[in-house]
């Protein structure tokens, strides 16, 4: 393989890691906080491209200038947020108290519930919004053209990054966060709202989840069923990666990202067959994930 | 079991055995594969419902014991080729317990989350490889299924379909019933309870935990390969789609709508499900979305599932405790 082929397949793995990248962040944000397995990740997600689709669609046909269709993206993110704060309190705040088997099943009937809901209201066929991918042109790296679009999407998941590392680690909120993951009884004698806290923290997972549907929407397309092989890969990520660590999460998602490209350039056979494997392998040797926390007894 | 039980069953067997020449021939059908679930789910229950464990990859049972009868009924094996079905279905407990044995003593070191997901590995890695080593299972197409012999009678394609092989499925549904009935109730059985309750006091009275859920483990394979295995013959085509993180899923909707907790939950609900899905297939193309649906208020509202609350208003009925 000659340099440039292998420059382009590690750029092209890093585009689509990074959006598992995006929907793991918000799956582990869900799980170290709530204990909530949020399976329906998959089918925000899917709504953020959507929902983007939309907006963009309407805002191109009136004729509106391109920054306008930059604006979309921020927007249709935020309304899946919306869509968050209303199915937090309906249902989510009822499975905190439940046993993780149940918030499994129901976010699993959740994600049924967003992906017909999709298909219903968009109908089956993919949609494509590629507006600003155009209008961005290509880029030339090594003799090879490569779509410019692709290079916001890494700047802007790196800042998702960073902008939660500085959320979590730098900020009073984040402080506050992190203490009631840790003792949830305790910050309420402190003075916590523990359920608006959890209210907010879920806007922003599903909002990163929304904001991870929405930027790529430009570069591929909305399709109904988009949310299922993202949601299983971002599993893997997280296991990965290890439970609650946004460093993990993004050394786990490029990893897999990567060992997909390669996989399809090389042994097309079995590329997810390899990711699978690398789960595998991970929960049998490192069950705690690469940057995971040691497990307490009665977790095991 | 206590008498009116036993009269109870076997009603309830009569009545299912006149059912063929009296309901439409397309039922029959329903109901066999109807049973075929049953069983599959029956054995998934205890892992899921009686040792605590969550599997989200349990449909990789079914796809072994699919996938185990239609490559022995493959032309290309010749004279070696499989058509009686007490052959294969051996043939699909071999597997499905090897497999099981193997993926089993690796996954029952973890609990809770870490079991449910590795499961899904595994599941995902079999429908990888099913998809992508066409060469010998025929990638998405699948591969097509014979009409097996039974009991040494080979049936002509429409009487096996809607009336012999219903008679044969719903033994074979009875017996496993009844076997998983003494391996409830039996010290093993109990012990399971025990170890779902809690693992580590199950530990400290002596209950060996990790091979007694490797057990149970084992258990729900044979039972997962046992029922792809009568399925396969019915539905005449094995393909990738049926193990699926998503069938999995199934399975477990299938046990939480019946009840998890109790002996005929899975029966049941597995009846439901699948009587539903194809119910609700009739008017709209929609149905997952209502399946979505009625898993979430399940989930809210009936926790303990059909038989769980069924039976609650009966022992209040009767006056007992609940």
């Amino acid at each position: 393989m000659d340099p440039e082929t292998v420059v382009i397949i590690i750029l092209n793995g890093m585009f689509y890691a990074l959006s598992l990248f995006l929907i793991t962040i918000g799956l582990n944000i869900l799980y170290s906080f709530m204990r909530v397995l949020n399976i329906a990740h998959g089918g925000l997600y899917a709504t953020g491209a959507f929902l983007t689709w939309a907006l963009m669609n309407a805002a191109a046909k009136a004729g509106y200038p391109i920054y306008i269709l930059w604006l979309c993206i921020p927007a249709g993110a935020f309304l899946v947020g919306l869509i968050g704060l209303v199915i937090e309190p309906l249902l989510f705040k009822r499975l905190y108290r439940l046993r993780e088997e149940y918030s499994l099943l129901a976010t699993f009937g959740l994600m049924l519930v967003f992906d017909d809901s999709l298909r219903m209201i968009f109908g089956g066929s993919p949609l494509s919004a590629n507006q600003l991918y155009n209008w961005m042109g290509t880029l030339t790296i090594l003799g090879k053209a490569y779509p410019s679009y692709n290079f916001v999407i890494y700047a802007f998941a790196i800042a998702v990054a960073l902008g939660l590392w500085i959320f979590f680690f730098k900020t009073k909120m984040g402080r506050i966060l992190r203490g009631t993951a840790q003792d949830r009884e305790m910050s309420t004698c402190l003075g916590v709202n523990v359920s608006i806290l959890y209210t907010e923290t879920f806007f922003l997972a599903v909002f990163i989840a929304g904001l991870g549907g929405a930027i790529y929407l430009p570069a591929t397309n909305a399709y109904s069923g988009m949310g299922f092989e993202p949601i299983v890969l971002s599993f893997a990520v997280m296991i990965i990666g290890g439970l609650g660590s946004l460093k993990g999460a993004l050394v786990a998602a490029s990893m897999i990202g990567l060992v997909r490209a390669f996989g399809i350039a090389l042994i097309p056979e079995l590329e997810l067959a390899v990711v699978f494997l690398i789960l595998i392998m991970t929960l049998i040797f490192r069950p705690r994930g690469l940057f995971g926390k040691k497990f307490t007894r009665e977790e095991k | 079991m206590k008498p009116k039980y036993i009269i109870a069953i076997i009603v309830g067997v009569l009545l299912a055995s006149i059912l063929p020449p009296v309901l439409p021939a397309y039922y029959t059908y329903v109901l066999s594969v109807t049973m075929c679930f049953a069983i599959y789910a029956l054995g998934y229950n205890i892992l899921f419902g009686r040792t605590g464990l969550l599997s989200f990859g349990h449909a990789l049972y079914l796809g072994v014991g699919a996938y185990t009868v239609a490559a022995l009924m493959r032309p290309e094996l010749g004279p070696y080729r499989v058509f009686s079905m007490e052959l294969l279905l051996a043939a699909a407990i071999v597997t499905s317990a090897i497999v099981g044995l193997g993926v089993g003593a690796l996954c029952i070191r973890y609990t809770r989350i870490f079991f449910g997901l590795i499961n899904l590995g595994f599941v995902m890695l079999w429908h990888a490889l099913l998809l992508k080593l066409y060469h010998i299972t025929g990638g998405t197409d699948g591969l097509p299924v014979y009409i097996p012999s039974t009991l040494g009678i080979t049936f002509p394609y429409e009487i096996f379909r809607t009336f012999a092989f219903y008679y044969y499925i719903l033994a074979i549904f009875v017996i496993l019933t009844y076997v998983m009935w003494r391996i409830y109730n039996s010290p093993f059985g109990l012990a399971l309870k025990a170890i779902r309750e809690n693992g580590v006091r199950a530990e400290f009275i002596g209950i060996p935990v990790g091979r007694y859920r490797l057990a149970a483990y084992v258990i729900s394979a044979i039972y997962g390969g046992v029922g792809g295995a009568l399925w396969a013959p019915l539905s005449g085509q094995v393909s990738p789609d049926i193990s699926t993180w998503l069938t999995s899923g199934d399975v477990v909707m299938m046990n939480v709508l019946g009840g998890m907790f109790n002996f005929a939950g899975p029966i049941v609900g597995a009846f439901i499900f699948y009587n539903l899905k194809i119910q609700i297939m009739h008017f709209t193309t929609y149905w997952s979305f209502i399946l979505g649906l009625s898993a979430i208020f399940f989930v809210l509202v009936f926790p303990g599932g059909i038989m769980g609350w069924l039976s609650t208003k009966v022992r209040r009925f009767y006056g007992q405790k609940a």
